[in-house]
């Protein structure tokens, strides 16, 4: 009975640890990107940098090419400075989450008489 | 590399331990969750830092506890990542509790742990939901369980290692139950479900009593599953298909990359289907994967990206189509197709009101949008439409269309039946060769049980009526059976719809499978319910009830009676008609009445009976009067009549008067219980009883008797001359030979008074005139109306001339008035109408 409890002992830690980090991170990746994917139905990062240079509308008049330009640029960079803000956000959040225990360890050995 | 499999196995630590054992180190472990909590609890509210720290890292141990109160361990979704896996990591508590509950019973009092895994089960609620589903009360199974876990207390006590053994088996068939289902953890509804697949255990027979099968329970339990794991809000508005409603939908024709163009010529003259996916307007895929599949990868590859979906109306071709507009709104598709619209040509809004001048412009116009938008596939419903119109005086709609359609600059989907592929598509070479052929299959019954259970989530949302499993089963089998002109799902599906309408109607609260049943029999007029107590009465003396209007030749009641008690118990050969008898006697012996009879008794009435005197159909031409002429001038009497009323008895007189080639029709209806018409439908036999009768030979079956043979002997005889007459491929498809023998006059007396009651009957419902015959007028009228050659016929004719038509003249003189009492007395060779005092 003793070495099942024990057994049951280390099961909860070790479910903690694999709940709040591996599956945590999972999660908070899965969502990050779920809000991304979101975004991307208006920006389109990805396809707008891939064509970066092809006109809007298949205009491929000299002032197609340059509103193109313009418009793709600008689409590539505001969707690139959000998708990097929800990036470096899902990535604080995760680290934040990662380091809450840690933090709270350190604050109790600091804290220690 | 290679994979290495999974290695599985089945450990729980608490089988090791004895029954106090297993009972402290419960008890230990709740009462440390609780301490623990507490504690953390305590220490978070502390004021001394480092209290408060300590309780703050026991906090977020008893958050991830609760939150994952109801998970296991491991996700399912991990098994494969693993080296080895034990199957306990992967339940949830509750499932567990079970299972080590039901070890500790059987170690501790003895019995079979089964048992026990199942008592404890049938009230979980998601087991639950699906038994009532299934039309099983869960207090009787239970009651049930408990009565074979007293009985299995009797028994031998099973060793531990033998508990433990069947738990691992248990184990592993719930685990397969909930992989195959996509579950995170296995649950107790999937334990419940994995009891059922387990053969040749006790549990067995509770499962067969109630009529419990594996495939039902699984589908039963989405029900409770589906609702628990989706809101109402996150299950779709329909389940293949579209909803389509033209407001409130945001119309998309820009792609993503901007590289479109707008197309407002072909938004006039089209749906895009993926704005409706994006509104939710459309459904899941539900089976048809290998379809789905390979229609991606043809409308993908850059040549020939074109496919046609060829299947019978109803399989699912749209239901492809919807699933692929939704993936294509949620970038699920290969690259090729990303951030394309599908739009579905609307060909009757395109031909509408035009003249062939301005369909040209309309489809130009179209197609020239089309080409410059480049992000649009398009899909033609029913393009066989287009083809039938094909060549001609001018141009057609299929010959300006079909150039662009084939050019394979766009991805292009259309859908047609296989009738029809091969008829218009398949001559027309370019056509047939710039698309893929995809076949649609017909989804089988359980596949079609499993869309079913979906579509009822979402009919019961909108009808407010709950539905058994037992009337979505009812739905797909009787549709199977007996609605081949359309598909499954479809066909069940309508079926359903239709029962749930009407059980809306009557403010009914359940659908069962009664109500299907019902609904399906007003359409069919076929009896398919199970006979009722008074119905069952009915055939079991249908003899008797014949009796009531026919004498004599108990040998033809008896096998047209059993015949009948067969087919209503479900025991009928199926493949061909209920039965087939073909009647030989003599004329006027009771052939035709006995087929009246039936017809009327269990068919409904005299007009169920379709009747045919083969006399009229001596030359060849007039098989087309039964199946139809090629040219349709003429239409299928035969064929047409089955084909409105499936249930019905067909009388074929004088059967060998018939010519030949007519009666060969008859070798493919006894066989198989089908016949094509002209038109191509298909008439089923399935449900009617065939009667031929014939006067063949019949002079022999008097002679035989009249020197003293016996009716068995006569019989053989009989059948072996008949082959003289008809084929004996023929003769051997009847399903009986019966022989008629002449009605001797003590018969004859019989008849006689059954047609005077007859009379009787008919005038005091008319005259309100009570009529009775004593016994010399009875022997008159048979010594006046017999006849050996013409049997009970003269009778009729008899009493016409001498009863009826001297009644008709006395009531009409006054005579005789309403509301008198007559008695028909003979006096010498005549009548008198003697008025009662």
């Amino acid at each position: 009975m003793l070495s099942y409890l024990a057994q049951r002992f280390w099961q909860g830690l070790t479910r903690f640890l694999r709940h709040w980090y591996r599956d945590g991170f999972r999660q908070i990746a899965s969502r990050t990107f779920e809000v991304l994917a979101s975004l991307d139905q208006v920006f389109a990062l990805k396809v707008n940098f891939r064509l970066f240079f092809t006109p809007l509308y298949q205009d491929r008049s000299i002032i197609g090419y340059i509103l193109g330009f313009f418009f793709r640029f600008s689409r590539v960079l505001v969707g690139g400075i959000l998708y990097l803000i929800i990036l470096t956000a899902g990535a604080g959040v995760y680290l934040i989450w990662a380091a809450l225990p840690v933090f709270i360890l350190y604050k109790i050995i600091v804290n220690l008489p | 590399m290679k994979k290495v499999p999974t290695e599985i196995y089945y450990n729980e630590p608490l089988f090791k331990l004895t029954q106090p054992e297993r009972m402290a180190a419960e008890i230990l472990v709740s009462i440390w969750s609780v301490l623990f909590t507490v504690t953390a609890v305590i220490l978070l509210l502390s004021t001394w830092p480092l209290l408060r720290w300590i309780g703050a890292l026991m906090f977020l141990f008893v958050l991830d506890g609760i939150v994952h109160l109801w998970s296991g361990n491991e996700s399912l979704g991990n098994i494969a990542r693993k080296r080895k896996a034990n199957l306990d990591d992967f339940f949830t508590p509750a499932a567990r509790r079970v299972l080590v509950s039901a070890y500790g019973r059987a170690a501790t009092f003895g019995g079979d742990p089964l048992l026990y895994v199942g008592l404890d089960l049938v009230l979980n609620p998601g087991v639950r939901e699906a038994l009532l589903r299934m039309d099983v009360e869960p207090k009787e199974i239970e009651a049930k369980f408990k009565e074979k876990v007293s009985k299995s207390l009797t028994g031998k006590k099973l060793a531990r290692n033998e508990i433990a053994q069947k738990m691992t088996e248990l184990a592993g068939a719930a685990s397969n139950q909930a992989l195959s289902s996509a579950r995170l953890f296995i649950e107790p509804a999937d334990v419940f479900a994995g009891l059922r697949d387990l053969r040749g255990e006790s549990t067995d027979s509770i499962f067969d009593l109630f009529e419990i099968e594996s495939g039902d329970l699984e589908r039963a339990l989405i029900f409770g599953r589906f609702r628990r794991t989706f809101g109402p809000r996150r299950l779709p508005s329909a389940l293949g298909g579209f909803r389509s409603e033209p407001f409130g939908i945001r119309h998309r024709y820009m792609n993503r990359a901007w590289t479109a163009r707008p197309t407002p010529v072909l938004d006039r003259f089209s749906v895009d289907l993926t704005d409706l996916a994006r509104a939710g307007r459309a459904g899941f895929l539900i089976n048809h994967e290998d379809e789905y599949d390979r229609l991606l990868d043809t409308i993908s590859r850059p040549n020939r990206p074109n496919a046609i979906l060829v299947g019978e109306p109803g399989v699912g071709k749209e239901t492809i189509v919807g699933h692929l507009a939704s993936m294509i709104s949620q970038d699920e598709v290969p690259a090729p197709l990303f951030d394309k619209r599908l739009v579905s040509l609307d060909m009757s809004a395109l031909m509408s009101n035009a003249d062939q001048a301005e369909l040209e412009a309309r489809v130009k116009a179209v197609f020239s949008e089309i080409y410059a938008a480049g992000n649009i596939i398009l899909f033609v419903p029913d393009i066989h439409n287009l083809t039938k119109t094909a060549g001609g005086k001018g141009l057609s709609a299929s010959d300006i269309l079909i150039p662009y359609l084939t050019s394979n600059d766009f991805p292009t989907i259309a859908t047609t039946y296989p009738k029809e592929y091969k008829q218009f598509i398949e001559p027309n070479n370019s056509f047939a060769d710039a698309f893929q052929v995809i076949n649609v299959r017909e989804l089988d019954q359980d596949e079609a049980e499993r869309v079913l259970v979906y579509d009822s989530l979402l009919l019961e949302q909108s009808y407010r009526i709950k539905i058994s499993y037992a009337a979505i089963k009812a739905a797909v089998q009787v549709a199977h059976r007996y609605f081949g002109d359309k598909k499954l799902p479809s066909s069940a599906d309508d079926l359903l719809k239709e029962a749930l309408a009407d059980a809306s109607h009557r403010q009914s609260k359940i659908l069962k499978a009664e109500d299907v049943i019902a609904i399906a029999e007003r359409r069919i007029h076929i009896p398919i319910h199970r006979p009722g107590q008074e119905e069952a009465q009915t055939l079991l003396n249908l003899e008797q009830t014949i009796h009531e209007r026919l004498i004599d030749q108990e040998q033809a009641v008896t096998a047209v009676a059993r015949a009948l008690r067969e087919y209503r118990s479900g025991l009928s050969r199926k493949g061909g008609p209920i039965a087939t008898f073909l009647f030989v006697g003599p004329t006027g012996v009771g052939k035709t009445e006995l087929a009246k009879i039936l017809a009327s008794v269990q068919f409904g009435s005299e007009d169920s009976m379709v009747r045919f005197d083969m006399s009229e159909y001596q030359d060849k031409q007039s098989i087309y009067r039964f199946i139809g002429s090629p040219d349709g001038s003429v239409s299928g009497e035969l064929t047409d009549r089955i084909i409105e009323r499936p249930y019905s008895l067909v009388l074929l007189d004088e059967f060998e008067k018939a010519n030949s080639e007519i009666l060969n029709i008859f070798l493919q209806v006894f066989d198989d219980g089908r016949l094509t018409d002209n038109m191509g439908r298909v008439a089923d036999f399935q449900n009617t009883i065939i009667i031929a009768t014939s006067n063949a030979h019949s002079d022999i079956i008097n002679s035989s008797l009249n020197a003293g043979e016996s009716m068995e002997e006569i019989a053989d005889y009989l059948k072996r001359k008949l082959t003289d007459i008809f084929r004996p491929e023929l003769l051997n498809r009847f399903s009986g030979i019966i022989i008629f023998k002449s009605l001797s006059p003590n018969d004859l007396k019989s008849i006689a008074k059954l047609q005077v009651k007859e009379l009787a009957a008919s005038l005091k419902e008319s005259q309100d005139i009570e009529l009775e015959c004593d016994d010399q007028a009875l022997a008159l009228l048979v010594e006046l109306g017999y006849d050996p050659a013409f049997g009970a016929r003269p009778l009729r004719g008899v009493i016409s001339d001498k009863l009826k038509s001297v009644l008709a003249e006395k009531i009409l003189s006054g005579d005789i008035q309403k509301g008198e009492k007559i008695t028909i007395i003979a006096q010498g060779k005549e009548f008198s109408f003697a008025a009662a005092e």
